[in-house]
């Protein structure tokens, strides 16, 4: 298991994982902004979901520079 | 959101209950910090192996891994919740269903051809919150839209019974 997660290949997974997060955000978005007229509480749900998707992206690239 | 006539007005707009989000960021947190619980009941039971620190370490990278994607389901419930709501307007009931990402049902039930509209509170927290089950049926084509975990759902029923046209309400 060691040998065949690298650090380089730990970097893909979280790569893939980002382009995973960052597309279902678009599609958040897309459904936010078209369906709903309160637009205080859909920028107060897009800075959230941003910030603590960030934060957990950075406590993953962490890790990897940990190992 | 929905296109209204001329002369149409937004009466209320029913959202379900805030326990319906409650029960789905209990949910997410417990599946969240799961992995986290077995792990150490798993150690003081010592059915897992002494493990190396880099070991451990990647495996902290693959919980933060998965801690990524309970964040995106938590987003989606909330987004369904968000976006499901019920219109009364003066004309109709507008019943707005976000199911998943890609489904989104509109349906609307003119006050003229509103037949019955039912109440089901059921459960302790339900009685305590007020929030239940509301149900409207129309006449003819049998149809019938469900509005779950409405909050004061009498009052929902009022407010849809206040503008049906009396000569229906009688034959109720």
């Amino acid at each position: 298991m060691e040998t065949f997660f690298t650090q380089s290949n730990l970097l893909v997974l979280l790569g893939t994982t980002c382009a995973v997060f960052i597309l279902v955000s678009i599609i958040f978005y897309y459904h936010w902004r078209k369906y709903s007229d309160r637009t205080e509480v859909m920028v107060l749900a897009e800075t959230i979901y941003l910030s603590v998707g960030a934060l957990l992206f950075a406590g993953a690239l962490i890790v990897i520079g940990i190992l | 959101m929905v296109i209204l006539d001329a002369d149409e007005q937004i009466v209320a707009m029913v959202r379900r209950h805030w326990f319906a989000m409650l029960r789905v960021t209990l949910g997410s947190i417990l599946v969240a910090l799961l992995p986290l619980i077995l792990w150490a009941v798993f150690r003081m039971i010592n059915v897992i192996p002494e493990l190396s620190l880099r070991t451990e370490e990647m495996m902290l990278f693959f919980y933060v891994i998965f801690l990524i994607f309970v964040w995106m389901f938590y987003f989606l419930e909330w987004t369904d919740y968000y976006l499901d709501v019920w219109l009364v307007t003066n004309k109709r009931v507008i019943d707005i269903e976000q199911k998943g990402l890609f489904r989104r049902e509109i349906i609307s039930l003119h006050h003229d051809r509103i037949q019955d509209v039912t109440v089901i509170t059921s459960g302790v927290i339900a009685t305590l919150l007020n929030f239940g089950k509301v149900h409207v049926q129309t006449a003819g084509e049998r149809r019938k839209i469900i509005l779950h975990d409405a909050p004061d759902p009498e009052e929902v029923k009022r407010m849809i019974l206040s503008r049906v046209p009396p000569h229906r309400y009688m034959s109720m």
